[in-house]
């Protein structure tokens, strides 16, 4: 039975991190610009998950694209998938949040909310069985955060039982565009921690210096960038694309795997190998050698540079090997690096490490600094690091909002006067409840 | 769609920055001097279209109009700017004009000859925001000396907060110097000025004349005048407004540019500093993106007087010219500490830069620094304080009255400036003592 995901991109980054993500899921599954499968008949694994088939044979995105900037919508049409995303689909206001989150939320509600539910009720009226949604969004932008909120609360009011896992770009410090940034951010993990049931969280720091270093890539586009999150995002959803949900995959098994508490699911990724095409060559690198690369810092799509990496541990992990790989070889290499002392897990609450393979292999687009190779692997990792690159965020919200400063644009666009600190308390209360776990 | 920017010019120096200004905005935008678009084909023809339309309203197929407002007290400096070589370029409509003039007088510009001017200038206005998509502000040009820019300029600020109360209004106010002017009552029309900037406006760049002054003098023009300061004032608003005009990643539009250079609503003062310079006459200069940066960061190029010069709270880089992304991404990662002058601990995120492709006239690469400086409150206090040498003795206060002012309105907006010095000192820390 297709138990169907229906993808929501909110604001300028969540639209490009998303169209990223279908060309990848496109790519993987064999599916052309125009929509109908490339290789033949049918379409590779189980696109239906994400995609909707008309008789045709055309296949189209479980997808809704909303940004209250209207010139979204102008590249949405010219970009190289216009074919298959349906104008419809693509919701704009009029003008932007200008990197205020109070601005996004009223915007949003005034310009956009009406629309936004009428889409999805059409979006799951085309569904059977549907799982949950997939957000992209960044926690820094007006809209991503705003938007985002707005939305949440809206899916949760009509679609109580539906998971919703997020794909979040966090703040980074010099990519930063605002100076509201660590206010938006603290609105955005103060509605995930309630309402979503999964959050990947990754920044552009991590994933700049990721292509400066292993990718030998000298002036890193922000569409670099993107590339490497659509490829992790198409990790963490292969096994719900290609393995059978008696294999254990969709939404829910990957949130128990992965969450101790509620609102404890943030969750970093890292990628092994980072290859480019011609050092990958015709020498790919073996199963030992990339589960023993996937848990080096750089490998990671968070700049989880904070604090002591010693004093981390993991509260729970999966790695999605992908690739015809032997069980037996990810157990022997599993138990190498658990003989070097790897994972060091928190007592008591740890789900420990779980291991999925499939045979489908990663796919790689003409133009990716980060070549596919022929086995892969990704790691999700629920870890006690998280409230170290939370505490980035607070180091500079907590100073800001005690001098008050740019207080006045939020509550000039509806926010209440005690909102800021309220959200400010929620992530303490997080970072807190992160810290906690590394001293058992 | 474009976030449209209506620019309001206001008095005799208002409008003689904006022919400067407008000149350089068409040629930077790929207009002929009648506004029709030529492409250069220079690889930079999309960048200069794209976002075209903040400033220029089309008129045709490819032909472009200001969406510039002209008004003045007297007829004077609008036939100057019709007979000038883009007199055609502005939409005729816009000329709003008065024949009495203002006499250096604040009375006349805000309460009598001025307010008779209103109703037209709010008519033109509407008609402008009518014929925007997603309208999204004004700047007011003018200058807080006179009479006209001042009284007139700050008047009609008032009307649009009221008329057009989801729009921002940001200013390009030119503050008043006793080496390039003789007009003694210039500190009340500063004074009084100020007291409606720190209310009605949202954003405000400010040109110190007393600066520019010794910046114009040390750049080797030994006895500046105004045109000479006018056009580090106009290269300075280029850059300023680059960000805005062009592709780029941030700082895009008004309202995010006043977002993050405004902490705090009241302190809404902005340096502009700017290099390098080009003078006419002068050879197109040379430089390093570092050298360029450290140039508008040690506040010898800054509007302000670098005496005055202190932290601030919020800073904006934009440069110009062929930089790469990265180039830029490692100077910020690089130079946090030194990109901006010096900034205060406690808004770790106020350093927001911008980058444009599209360089400006006379140099490959450019900076402009927008920061919002503690220091700026030197130059309130030096307004300040030659209102109060003049108000102690009452000194031509009859020209004022003589309009209907009352002296009530004169203490008022000296204890408003006062007030605004103290909450810079207020504001240096973010746990100041209760007051």
């Amino acid at each position: 039975m297709t138990r169907e995901i229906i993808t929501i991109a909110v604001g300028g980054a969540g639209c490009r991190m998303a169209l990223e993500f279908w060309r990848q899921l496109m790519a993987e599954h064999g599916i052309a610009a125009d929509g109908r499968s490339a290789r033949g008949s049918r379409a590779d694994g189980k696109p239906h998950i994400f995609f909707q088939e008309n008789r045709g044979g055309h296949h189209t995105p479980r997808a809704l694209f909303v940004d209250l900037d209207p010139d979204t919508a102008d590249e949405l049409r010219a970009h190289e998938l216009h074919q298959v995303l349906h104008p419809e689909y693509v919701v704009v206001g009029k003008t932007d949040a200008a990197g205020n989150f109070a601005r996004g939320r009223e915007l949003g509600r005034q310009t956009l909310d009406d629309r936004v539910r009428d889409r999805l009720r059409k979006l799951v009226d085309d569904t059977k069985n549907l799982q949950g949604f997939v957000l992209f969004h960044a926690a820094a932008g007006g809209t991503g955060s705003g938007v985002a909120a707005t939305l949440l609360d809206r899916l949760a009011a009509d679609y109580r039982k539906k998971s919703v896992v997020s794909f979040t770009l966090m703040p980074s410090l010099a990519f930063q565009r605002g100076a509201t940034e660590p206010y938006n951010a603290m609105f955005t993990l103060s509605a995930l921690r309630t309402r979503a049931a999964l959050s990947f969280v990754f920044d552009n720091d991590a994933l700049y210096a990721m292509c400066q270093r292993s990718l030998a890539v000298k002036d890193p586009s922000l569409a670099d960038l993107n590339r490497i999150i659509a490829q992790a995002a198409a990790d963490v959803t292969a096994p719900l694309r290609y393995v059978d949900a008696e294999g254990g995959a969709d939404l829910n098994t990957l949130q128990t795997s992965l969450v101790c508490a509620p609102g404890r699911h943030f969750i970093t990724l890292s990628l092994a190998p980072l290859e480019t095409a011609a050092k990958l060559g015709a020498r790919h690198p073996d199963v030992p050698t990339i589960s023993d690369r996937v848990r080096a810092p750089q490998a990671c799509l968070a700049a989880l540079d904070a604090g002591d990496p010693s004093a981390e541990k993991l509260i729970a992990a999966m790695l999605i090997y992908r690739g015809k790989i032997a069980a037996k070889e990810i157990h022997a290499s599993l138990a190498g690096l658990k003989a070097q002392g790897w994972p060091s897990l928190v007592e008591g609450v740890a789900g420990g490490l779980k291991a999925l393979q499939l045979d489908a292999t990663a796919a790689s687009i003409a133009g990716d600094a980060r070549a596919a190779a022929k086995r892969t692997v990704t790691l999700l990792a629920a870890t006690t690091a998280i409230a170290g690159y939370l505490e980035r965020v607070d180091h500079s919200a907590g100073p800001m909002l005690s001098g008050q400063a740019y207080a006045h644009w939020f509550t000039d666009a509806g926010a209440e006067a005690g909102e800021l600190l309220e959200a400010r308390n929620d992530l303490v209360d997080l970072i807190e409840a992160y810290a906690s776990m590394r001293t058992p | 769609m474009a976030r449209e920017i209506i620019c309001i010019h206001v008095g005799g120096c208002g409008l003689r920055i904006g022919l400067a200004f407008w000149d350089m905005l068409r040629d930077e935008h790929g207009l002929e001097r009648d506004g029709k678009f030529v492409a250069r084909g220079d690889g930079l023809d999309d960048d200069r279209r794209a976002k075209i339309e903040v400033f220029f309203r089309k008129a045709s197929a490819d032909r472009y109009v200001p969406r510039a407002v002209l008004v003045d007290l007297e007829p004077g400096t609008l036939d100057e700017l019709r007979s000038s070589p883009i007199g055609s370029l502005f939409r005729p409509d816009n000329f709003v004009f008065g024949h009495s003039g203002a006499g250096n007088n604040w009375a006349k510009g805000h309460y009598t000859e001025g307010a008779e001017l209103l109703d037209a200038i709010v008519d033109v206005t509407r008609r402008e925001v009518e014929a925007c998509g997603a309208p999204q502000g004004f700047i007011l040009f003018h200058a807080l000396g006179g009479g006209t820019g001042s009284g007139l300029g700050t008047l009609v600020l008032s009307k649009l907060r009221s008329g057009h109360p989801g729009l921002l209004r940001a200013s390009v106010s030119v503050f008043p110097s006793a080496k390039l002017s003789d007009v003694v009552v210039e500190p009340y029309n500063a004074t009084l000025s100020l007291h409606q900037l720190i209310e009605n406006a949202d954003l405000t760049l400010v040109f110190d004349n007393e600066a520019l002054y010794d910046q114009v003098r040390r750049a080797g023009v030994a006895a500046p005048r105004y045109a000479d300061v006018n056009a580090f004032i106009t290269q300075a608003l280029s850059g300023a407004t680059a960000s805005l005009r062009f592709p780029a990643h941030a700082n895009a539009d008004l309202r995010a540019l006043a977002t993050n250079l405004v902490p705090f609503p009241r302190l809404h003062f902005i340096d502009v500093a700017h290099a390098p310079l080009a003078l006419p006459g002068a050879r197109s200069v040379r430089s390093s993106l570092p050298r360029l940066s450290a140039q508008v960061a040690d506040g010898g190029r800054s509007s302000l007087s670098a005496r005055t010069l202190g932290p601030s709270w919020a800073a904006t880089p934009i440069y110009r010219g062929a930089l790469t992304d990265a180039a830029l991404h490692d100077l910020v990662r690089d130079n946090q500490e030194s990109l901006a002058g010096p900034r205060v601990g406690w808004i770790p995120t106020g350093l927001t830069p911008a980058r444009v492709r599209p360089p400006a006239r006379g140099a490959k690469i450019s900076a402009t620094l927008l920061t919002n400086n503690q220091g700026i409150k030197g130059v309130f206090q030096r307004i300040g304080d030659q209102f109060t040498r003049l108000f102690r003795r009452k000194a031509f206060l009859h020209w004022y009255t003589g309009e209907g002012m009352d002296e009530l309105e004169f203490q008022e907006a000296d204890r408003d400036l006062r007030q605004l010095i103290s909450e810079y000192v207020q504001r240096a820390d973010p746990n100041p003592d209760e007051n």
